[in-house]
């Protein structure tokens, strides 16, 4: 247990260095507004990151060096904990107040087929490399590569984190390339939310079995499988930073960071106007 | 065994004595109207819409495992943690839309419900079933009443006899409370801004601080079309507003509003919605929650 003592041993950890601020720049990807975008598409550092690999193949995420933001390896026994965040959203002007949600990327299922209305069975040879039972583990979906072309429905079939294979139905909202587009319901097909809906009981995904789009949405999809970290707000004006202190700002509840966590984050710009944005910021990890 | 300092919840969060759930819901067809309440509960999204399965006038328990007993519909907070105490450490919020803002969310333990309520008449009806509740006789627990289908044209008020967390019998609310006409699936009927509306709780008689049961249920007049509601029984922990467009609202309930509300075992966690304005159909809400104990 990293901080046994409580406080003392959060101090302690800073006065012993066990502490590093990863700094972040991010230059400006796809225009969104009122829309979830994953920075990842876009060049900057960490860099760009097209979330490819065989198509429909479960492709585990496991950070190295700088292909997600950086921390440095801690000793066996010891636990990594996400102390804070700086962010800063550079844009033309104001636009909007907005969201932020900090992840872990478990992994992804790359170039599935939105014109196929046929079942594309996911291959999972390679388990959750994190959160391996799926506890707490999300699917968000993203359209990437080619573009999307209507708004579509899918049924996904997906283990849970108790081994139940589950079904649902959502639509795919047509929200644009290098956007999330994880419909809530069937029904819906304007609205997005981050993570999709699951069946009864289910807490959480092991992996994805398969998908079927009853109305294909063209274009290409990644399927992500996420665990959501933590949240932080932007001001929306240019080159204002929200700090946050996740000790001191988030009951204590500092997220722990597993060694090859792939730590990337979900914007929100919060006004109507599309624009793009880049971001720079830093984050800081504490471990003992 | 209970958090008694920072030390100590420090200490039980790196234990691993915590957990986060990401909810969202997405209301439906019909749009939603400035000032009423809405059970969100019976909304899609994740978790499950609660479709208040069961018999007619009947209590039907619900908890975190097996939620009404068909529908897991609660949100999930790490399962029981006895001898631990269990609370709610952290909340966010956000909305698609501007039509999702101004608002609040509430987040209710669900203790139970009586389904099948009969809008359509203004016979007394005589609930069955006696609630296990996780407070003492109640403490604290509220009603609510929350349409499962779209209720009739004819305006009509409700009174009910109820005991109290004492507990004594026969309690009545202490003024008239009307439901709207025609109310919608999931409103919270007696909620809105017409006269003699109150919400998203049905008020209690004077000196009253809990609900343990309700005996019946009456209307003054049938609503005119057949139509039923479900009578909630819930214990109100802690609430979060969304005001601005895109902007996720958070709250630490340690630091920015010093409560740590605690979480039972079993609870039945569900968000209530009072609609600050017009809420569009298809609107989405969303966030997470995180959870401690120790």
């Amino acid at each position: 247990m990293a901080f046994k003592r409580g406080l003392s041993d959060v101090l302690d950890a800073y006065e012993a260095g066990r502490v590093h601020t990863q700094r972040f720049q991010k230059n400006a990807g796809t225009a969104h507004a009122l829309q979830w975008a994953d920075c990842t598409f876009a060049s900057g550092q960490p860099g760009y990151d097209a979330r490819v690999g065989p198509a429909g193949s479960f492709t585990p995420a496991i950070a190295s060096r700088n292909d997600a933001i950086y921390f440095p390896p801690i000793l066996s026994g010891q636990e990594r904990y996400l102390a804070s965040s700086t962010f800063w959203a550079r844009l033309a002007s104001f636009n909007g107040e907005g969201s932020l949600v900090i992840f872990d990327l478990l992994g992804y299922y790359p170039l599935i087929d939105g014109d196929s209305t046929d079942d594309q069975a996911m291959d999972n040879t390679l388990p959750l490399p994190r959160y391996t039972s799926g506890e707490g583990v999300g699917i968000v979906v993203v359209n990437h590569i080619a573009p999307q072309l209507q708004a579509g429905t899918m049924t996904l079939t997906y283990t849970d984190q108790s081994d139940v294979q589950n079904t649902i139905t959502v639509s795919v909202p047509a929200q644009g390339q290098n956007l999330v587009c994880s419909g809530q319901d069937a029904a819906s097909l304007n609205t997005t939310t981050i993570t999709l809906p699951l069946a009864n009981g289910s807490r959480g995904v092991k992996r994805i079995d398969s998908v079927t789009f009853s109305t294909a949405p063209g274009g290409l999809f990644c399927f992500y499988l996420v665990k959501l970290l933590a949240t932080s707000t932007f001001a929306g004006d240019n080159n204002v930073a929200t700090e946050k202190s996740y000790l001191t700002q988030n009951g204590c509840a500092m997220p722990r960071i597993y060694d090859g966590a792939w730590v990337g984050w979900f914007d929100r710009i919060g006004a109507g106007t599309s624009r793009t944005v880049s971001w720079f910021g830093d984050l800081t990890f504490i471990w003992g | 065994m209970a958090i008694q300092s920072l030390d100590q919840l420090i200490s039980a969060i790196t234990a691993g004595k915590t957990t986060r759930y990401d909810w969202n819901k997405i209301t439906g067809a019909a749009a939603y109207a400035l000032g009423r309440w809405y059970d969100t509960s019976a909304l899609g999204g994740l978790p499950l819409a609660n479709a208040y399965p069961g018999t007619a006038l009947a209590w039907v328990t619900c908890d975190e495992a097996a939620g009404n007993g068909t529908q897991i519909f609660g949100m999930p907070h790490g399962g029981d943690v006895s001898a631990d105490l269990k609370h709610l450490l952290n909340m966010s919020a956000w909305t698609t839309a501007a039509t999702g803002v101004p608002g609040t969310l509430m987040l209710v333990d669900v203790q139970g419900y009586w389904g099948g309520i009969n809008m359509n008449t203004l016979s007394a009806q005589n609930l069955t079933g006696t609630p296990t509740l996780r407070y003492t006789n109640g403490a604290g627990c509220r009603l609510f009443l929350t349409a499962r289908a779209t209720t009739g044209a004819v305006a009509h008020n409700l009174s009910l006899s109820y005991s109290n967390s004492v507990p004594t019998s026969g309690r009545a609310m202490p003024v008239t409370v009307a439901c709207t006409a025609s109310a919608i699936t999931p409103h919270i009927v007696h909620s809105g801004v017409a006269a003699n509306n109150y919400g998203p709780f049905l008020p209690l008689a004077s000196g009253d601080t809990g609900v343990s049961t309700v005996a019946s249920v009456t209307l003054s007049a049938a609503s005119g079309t057949a139509s039923t509601a479900a009578l909630v029984l819930c214990r109100p922990l802690a609430q979060i507003t969304l005001s601005v467009v895109g902007l996720m609202t958070e709250k630490d309930l340690l630091n920015q509003i010093p409560s740590l509300p605690q979480i039972k075992d079993g609870a039945c966690l569900a968000w209530l919605w009072g609609a600050g304005g017009a809420t569009a159909a298809s609107t989405t809400f969303a966030g997470g929650t995180e959870f401690v104990w120790g």
